[in-house]
């Protein structure tokens, strides 16, 4: 009850402050002026995907940093005006304080949020049903974006054996100096090995493996999306044959004009049987068709119709909200440790380092942070440079592993591809950044504000 | 945690030994010794006085009472647990120098905010709401933002928080700060009742007419230390002179009395007539005042104290 | 006489204030850690030598500033108004235009030391970016370490000296180490220009591009043009919506060519927004350095010409809101 009683005034605190009135404004003026800033390839597909794509990302940004300001703000403020000293002479304790106010902001955020949501939702079926639509563009919107798929990836190509066996071979044959480490030796022999596997030329054939689910397709059945890409600026179409066997059964497909670009092939109900898939493409012969590239990775995946777009948008919003839940959790740990202003930039800085460590550790493992060879780089200042970058990859490390906690694949361009976000990812976001995260900042926060002393003459606690 | 930390005497609501408090700089090193050894000790149902000039300790003592300052040094009990203890803080009542309350929310939210803190049911939360708010004089105003109020209105909302849960302790920091002398009355008088129904009551002020009024015993504090303590009454008592008060005397019944007392006092005895304070003169002034005009002010005559704020353990939901 | 000298007084009294405040180290020193580190971590060159130095430096100064003004002017007036101390001020024979101007005049103090600091930084920095080097003794890329570990142990000693100051004279920390990060960075700038790329000592030679200092000078116009916007605004808004304003008008500002310029000649409204917005475009010419250009003098005086008038009308607007604003005792 005392809990709900400071989430209550944290509400009304947004509230009669006109904070909440300030960020609907902001929201609004963003859902309207996005989609009329950019309107994409002009097409009703691309104007949908910015609708869910750009325009709820910059919703979810523009909610990020209010949920982290307000959170600062939140006990900061309330002990520099000592408002907090009427509060904590109170039978309540600073956990409590804590979590009421945490339970506040959250209510705000996905307060926000649902309102966000269900204006993108009227705005997609507005224009849906709006004039000047096409059946076919009504269609295509509907079959690749209004759904709910799942995905599932090819198996990854069995490399390491090759890749330690091309390894030992180039070093034997000293291509390799001795002097660069195995680990970027064998990631570069890995990126040339992963370029070669791409590249499928006329009269050559690429094998993909898929592991197919148990449970059915829901009505609207399964596809093929292959996305091949053109190995120069030749647009000529490449022509080849997929051949699907599974559990026994085989079905061909024909294609005549692959092109750079998105394509889908109808699967047939019975290949979903919970077995492996296996997928050859075989490229016709020179004569007919021309090299094509299907990058390893997203070039071919099987995609399953599992619900509507609705529920894939409630739960698109709902890990936003578990973010949002989080990074609420850190403005409150950080407003209990400092003043606003330099909570906020504290706040703000750790999650700006949190998103850039993983970009750093990646540059660092591929080692393209900093080159050995380059002049000065060892010895003298540059041997202190690479002892300090070094520090900062071991620095970064831990920060990189946290952010990947949180940030699990980008959920809105996912959602913008009808792509399904799955339930135990959607549960993780619940666990680790809704629960577990927060859990861990009410335990410092609310340590901070139990040795702080709340009623230090101007405010300083130090 | 124990109940009632070793060293803390039966009975007593506030007890502290050689509390001490410094305030350090960055580098740890002591800035100010706001409270020096202070020993003192209340007893239930007494109106303890905190006396001292601007600085001499008397808000941080208050507030290392409860739980808003660490100590250095010393030790500190209140109603018989730590003052850092939440369940101490059910029994206390709080009325800050400064009124700090939340500007946009209106009396009767503010005090069903903190009746909330303190467990209260919705019902006695309206109940005791209404009844304070009558008592203070606010009832015209219970909806509207704090944030308007003048500072004495603020301070009027800020008594009526103090008492929500019906405390056995309550503490007031400069009561009287911003009220005009009809306030200031109403505060004296309602200390006076809380202690006649059993409260203790901590008054902190450096205004000495208002705790010469109310208060039962005083301490004195000077840089951090105190100086004096005891009983008002006998603190005051110049013991080498005696003073009658009586109805008025004919000349001739004058002249022969202060012969008499010439003869045996040995020196000429002072006569005059005794005098009413400038409070209880401007209080008569302006009740009859009321009397003629029958109206009110910003702030409305004061309602009476309600009959819940008495000696008794409240049961919280 | 007097109302200068009461100018002057309320002028230091506000950048002292605005000194001491713990935010405008912070961001002083996280731009000066930024612009330093940039070169020495991402190799990128952006298809030119020098490009991310200077395009960087120049970033991090203008966002940096851009929240120094918001707070500062959040923090000043706004936070003087609502608390009331602004009424022991105006009890005073002191006018509300003289306060308002005093409290521009004090930021603008701090905004020109800050981006003094900042462009000296970046001068640096663009030093230290790896050159390809063809020389007898050496041929290839050498990043100039010297300098760039130099200048990222700048703020580090501004910091323990101010600690020391602070440890020995009780002096106010926060301010003590802005001041002390400006000479710090400078005596950097100076000390380094008796090394060469490689480390060695060399004859005094400064071996910078000047031709940043233009572009540097045009920013910490922009930033006096923000701190014009952000004290007005804070006439009428709390500390957390003018620094929210200062974002939004920084924000509008940059787009503000393609958002309303490309329809300001077929639509008033657009042309009103596109008038009415600052344009931070004018500040922000970067791309005027590539391959070697040079920011003529005429384009930087045209430029402050009209930072000039856009500030005096942000701050007439201000002065106007402000003898509207009734101020709590």
């Amino acid at each position: 009850m005392k809990v709900l009683a400071i989430a209550a005034l944290t509400i009304r605190d947004a509230v009669r402050s006109r904070v909440l009135a300030a960020i609907i404004v902001l929201l609004l003026v963003v859902i309207a002026g996005v989609p009329f800033a950019v309107t994409g390839d002009g097409t009703l597909f691309g104007e949908m995907r910015v609708l869910l794509h750009y325009t709820l990302g910059l919703v979810g940004l523009l909610l990020g940093v209010a949920a982290l300001w307000t959170a600062c703000g939140a006990v900061a403020r309330d002990i520099e005006d000592q408002h907090l000293l009427l509060t904590a002479v109170k039978p309540v304790s600073r956990t409590c304080i804590w979590i009421g106010r945490w339970l506040g902001l959250v209510a705000l955020s996905a307060i926000l949020l649902a309102l966000c949501g269900g204006l993108a939702f009227g705005m997609v079926h507005a224009k849906l049903a709006g004039g000047g639509v096409s059946a076919a563009q009504r269609r295509e919107v509907e079959e690749r974006i209004l759904v709910g798929r799942q995905r599932i990836a090819a198996r990854p190509p069995p490399l390491r054996d090759a890749v330690a066996e091309r390894l030992a071979r180039l070093r034997e044959q000293g291509v390799v100096p001795a002097d660069v480490p195995d680990r970027e030796a064998a990631a570069e022999i890995r990126r040339r090995l992963l370029a070669a596997a791409a590249v499928t030329g006329p009269g050559a054939a690429r094998r993909w493996v898929f592991d197919t689910p148990t449970r059915g397709p829901r009505g609207g059945g399964a596809v093929l999306r292959i996305r091949p890409r053109a190995p120069t600026r030749d647009m000529t179409p490449a022509a080849g044959t997929w051949t699907l066997r599974s559990g026994g059964r085989e079905h061909r497909i024909r294609t005549d004009a692959l092109i750079e670009g998105e394509h889908l092939l109808e699967l047939p109900a019975a290949f979903m049987d919970g077995g492996a898939l296996t997928v050859d493409f075989r490229n016709d012969s020179p004569a007919t068709s021309r090299t094509v590239l299907f990058p390893v990775g997203d070039s071919a995946e099987v995609l399953i119709d599992r619900t509507g777009f609705a529920a894939n948008l409630i739960r698109a919003l709902f890990v936003v909200l578990c973010r949002l839940a989080a990074l609420t959790a850190l403005g409150l740990t950080a407003g209990c440790l400092f003043s606003l202003p330099v909570a906020a930039f504290a706040g703000t800085g750790l999650v700006c380092g949190l998103l850039l460590s993983r970009a750093f550790v990646a540059a660092a493992g591929a080692g393209t942070h900093i080159d050995p060879g380059h002049h000065g780089a060892r010895g003298g200042s540059g041997g202190a440079a690479v002892r300090m970058m070094e520090a900062g990859e071991a620095i970064a490390r831990p920060f990189a592993a946290v952010a990947a906690s949180t940030v699990r694949g980008r959920v809105l361009p996912r959602l913008a591809d009808g792509i399904l976000l799955p339930g135990r990812e959607v549960r993780a976001a619940a666990i680790v950044l809704g629960l577990l995260y927060p859990a861990g900042f009410a335990a410092v926060g609310s340590f901070v504000l139990r040795r702080r002393e709340l009623a230090l003459p101007g405010g300083d606690w130090t | 945690m124990s109940e009632t930390p070793a060293g803390a005497s039966a009975g007593a609501v506030v007890e502290t030994s050689r509390l001490t408090k410094v305030f350090r700089d960055f580098w740890r090193r002591p800035k100010v010794t706001a409270v020096d050894e202070l020993s003192l000790r209340i007893a239930p149902g007494e109106i303890y006085g905190l006396l001292g000039p601007n600085g001499s300790g008397k808000s941080t003592t208050i507030k290392i009472l409860l739980g808003l300052l660490h100590p250095t040094a010393g030790e500190a009990v209140v109603l018989g647990r730590p003052p850092r203890h939440v369940a101490a803080k059910r029994g206390i009542g709080y009325l800050p120098e400064e009124s700090h309350l939340y500007p946009y929310l209106s009396p009767r939210e503010t005090l069903t905010f903190y009746g909330r803190l303190f467990g209260l049911r919705a019902g006695i939360i309206r109940s005791r709401t209404a009844e304070l708010l009558d008592m203070v004089g606010l009832a015209h105003a219970a909806d509207r933002p704090v944030g308007e109020f003048s500072k004495g209105m603020m301070r009027r909302v800020g008594l009526a928080q103090a008492l929500i849960n019906d405390p056995r302790l309550v503490i007031l920091d400069e009561p009287t700060s911003g009220l005009d002398p009809i306030g200031c009355r109403q505060i004296k008088d309602l200390m006076l009742v809380l202690a006649r129904r059993g409260k203790t009551v901590l008054l902190s002020s450096h205004l000495l007419a208002d705790v010469e009024d109310v208060c039962d015993r005083i301490g004195i504090l000077f840089n951090g230390r105190l100086r004096a303590q005891g009983e008002v009454a006998q603190l005051l008592e110049k013991r080498d002179r005696i003073r009658f008060t009586v109805p008025c005397l004919s000349t001739e019944q004058l002249q022969t009395t202060l012969a008499l007392l010439k003869q045996h006092a040995g020196s000429e005895p002072d006569v005059d007539h005794p005098s009413l304070n400038l409070e209880q003169f401007f209080l008569r002034v302006v009740r009859e005042a009321h009397r003629d005009a029958g109206s009110a002010g910003s702030t409305a005559a004061g309602g009476a104290v309600p009959a819940w704020l008495g000696d008794r353990e409240e049961a919280v939901s | 006489m007097q109302r200068m000298r009461q100018f002057l007084t309320l002028t230091r009294l506000t950048a002292v204030e605005t000194l001491r405040q713990p935010i405008c180290l912070l961001l002083a020193v996280a731009c000066i850690l930024l612009t330093a580190a940039t070169p020495m971590v991402v190799m990128h060159k952006f298809g030119e030598e020098g490009k991310l130095a200077r395009d960087s430096g120049l970033a991090f100064h203008f966002v940096c500033g851009l929240l120094i003004a918001g707070t500062a002017a959040g923090s000043s007036l706004a936070r003087e108004l609502r608390k009331g101390t602004a009424s022991a001020i105006l009890s005073k024979p002191v006018t509300r235009d003289a306060l308002f101007l005093a409290k521009y005049a004090g930021i603008a103090c701090v905004l020109l030391l800050f981006s003094a600091t900042a462009a000296l930084a970046t001068l640096m920095c663009e030093r230290v970016e790896e050159r390809f080097v063809s020389t007898p003794a050496l041929t290839g890329y050498v990043t100039d370490w010297q300098t760039g570990n130099l200048l990222l142990a700048a703020p580090v000693a501004a910091l323990l000296l101010a600690g020391l100051l602070n440890y020995l004279r009780r002096g106010a920390f926060s301010s003590s180490a802005f001041v002390l990060l400006a000479l710090c960075v400078a005596a950097v700038f100076a000390v380094s220009g008796f090394f060469d790329r490689t480390g060695r000592f060399a004859p005094f030679d400064l071996r910078v591009a000047w031709r940043i200092l233009p572009a540097a000078l045009l920013v910490t116009m922009a930033l006096l043009v923000l701190a014009a916007l952000a004290v007005a605004l804070s006439t009428r808004l709390r500390p957390g919506p003018t620094l929210a304003g200062c974002g939004v008008l920084f924000m509008a500002g940059l787009v503000s060519d393609y958002l309303f310029g490309q329809h300001a000649a077929t639509s008033a409204a657009a042309a009103f927004l596109h008038a009415a917005l600052p344009n931070w475009q004018h500040f922000w010419v970067t791309d005027a350095l590539s391959a070697g250009g040079h920011i003529p003098l005429p384009y930087v005086l045209r430029a402050a010409g009209y930072g000039v008038l856009y500030a005096g009308g942000v701050l007439a607007f201000g002065i106007l809101s402000f003898r509207g604003v009734e101020v709590q005792g």
